[in-house]
């Protein structure tokens, strides 16, 4: 329902574009002026995605600090099962997402809109799992101030959840109103590239709570 | 004869200039690397007590941190540096193939 919602908008969004071509444009998806991909804008996200990787490294260097400093009052968490579910929904989200990258490149534009909506549904699933997450955590007696590794676990998923929620954001953006500097292609890519990294990234923070935590 | 001749002083000139950053940068880190020990007697003697009284298990727990803040610092710098040797004559130089 919500994908066809968004898929409806990406329409009409298309259409206000005023292209023949619909949202992927006459050139299916190339730059209007055939020059090449609009680089800037690639490194750029590149240069974001950099400061974030520096930041949650911080946490997760803050983290493997004070869980090795001895005579403390560390105490390992159980994780939530729901975060098994909450993965399984961002891994499928980024399949959905090159799948309508895919789409885009191949000129299908109606799939395209489909499975973009569908990464929107994803994420947004994805976000309302991590609430759920906290709401289990939370009966079970662990708050924000119980101990350590509680509170590394809310600092890293609250960080996490507020950068998807600028991804989800970008995905509403992109699905509303073409962007009018950044040809669809490039817009895509710059909002993939943002969204494989942040599956990675949870991936990655799983890995650890899993390992060490 | 004399393109062949202009580009190989081109490419020439490109590779130098390479190496020559290169070797820049890698005294620049050699210089950085030697002093360093004694910056370390300039540290915070609170953080030295500090880090010194947690033990054997502390000092190992703060050395992985520093190894996590390292290792992604030092992909961005290298991938930093590749992106931009490979795009070294994006902007200004014109590529050796378009040369007359």
């Amino acid at each position: 329902m919500l994908a066809s919602t968004i898929a409806e908008s990406v329409g009409r969004s298309a259409g206000a574009n005023g292209s023949a071509g619909g949202y992927l444009g006459p050139g299916g998806g190339a730059s209007p002026n055939g020059a090449t991909p609009q680089r800037a804008y690639i490194t750029g996200m590149f240069l974001a995605l950099g400061g974030i990787l520096m930041f949650f490294s911080a946490l997760v260097s803050a983290w493997v600090v004070r869980r090795g400093l001895p005579n403390t009052d560390w105490q390992p968490i159980p994780l939530p099962h729901i975060l098994w579910l909450n993965t399984l929904l961002l891994a499928a989200s980024g399949v959905t997402l090159a799948y309508s990258r895919r789409c885009l490149r191949t000129g299908r534009e109606a799939d395209h809109r489909y499975w973009w909506g569908l990464t929107t549904i994803l994420g947004m699933g994805f976000l309302a799992g991590q609430l759920l997450a906290w709401r289990q955590m939370l009966s079970t007696g662990l708050f924000l101030a119980t101990s350590p590794g509680a509170s590394f676990f809310y600092v890293f998923t609250a960080a996490h959840a507020l950068h998807l929620l600028g991804g989800i954001a970008a995905l509403f953006a992109l699905a509303v109103r073409p962007p009018r500097r950044l040809t669809p292609d490039t817009a895509t890519r710059v909002v993939a590239l943002y969204w494989h990294f942040l599956t990675a990234l949870w991936l990655l923070l799983v890995a650890v709570f899993l390992l060490a935590g | 004869m004399a393109v062949v001749a202009r580009r190989s002083i081109v490419v020439f000139r490109t590779k130098v200039c390479f190496v020559v950053t290169v070797l820049a940068m890698m005294c620049a880190l050699i210089l950085i690397s030697t002093a360093a020990p004694r910056a370390a007697a300039q540290g915070c003697a609170q953080c030295y007590q500090s880090a010194a009284a947690s033990g054997a298990a502390g000092r190992a727990a703060l050395r992985h941190g520093i190894l996590i803040l390292l290792v992604p610092a030092i992909s961005l710098f290298v991938a930093i540096l590749f992106f931009l040797y490979r795009r070294r004559d994006s902007a200004g130089n014109a590529p050796v193939s378009r040369l007359p």
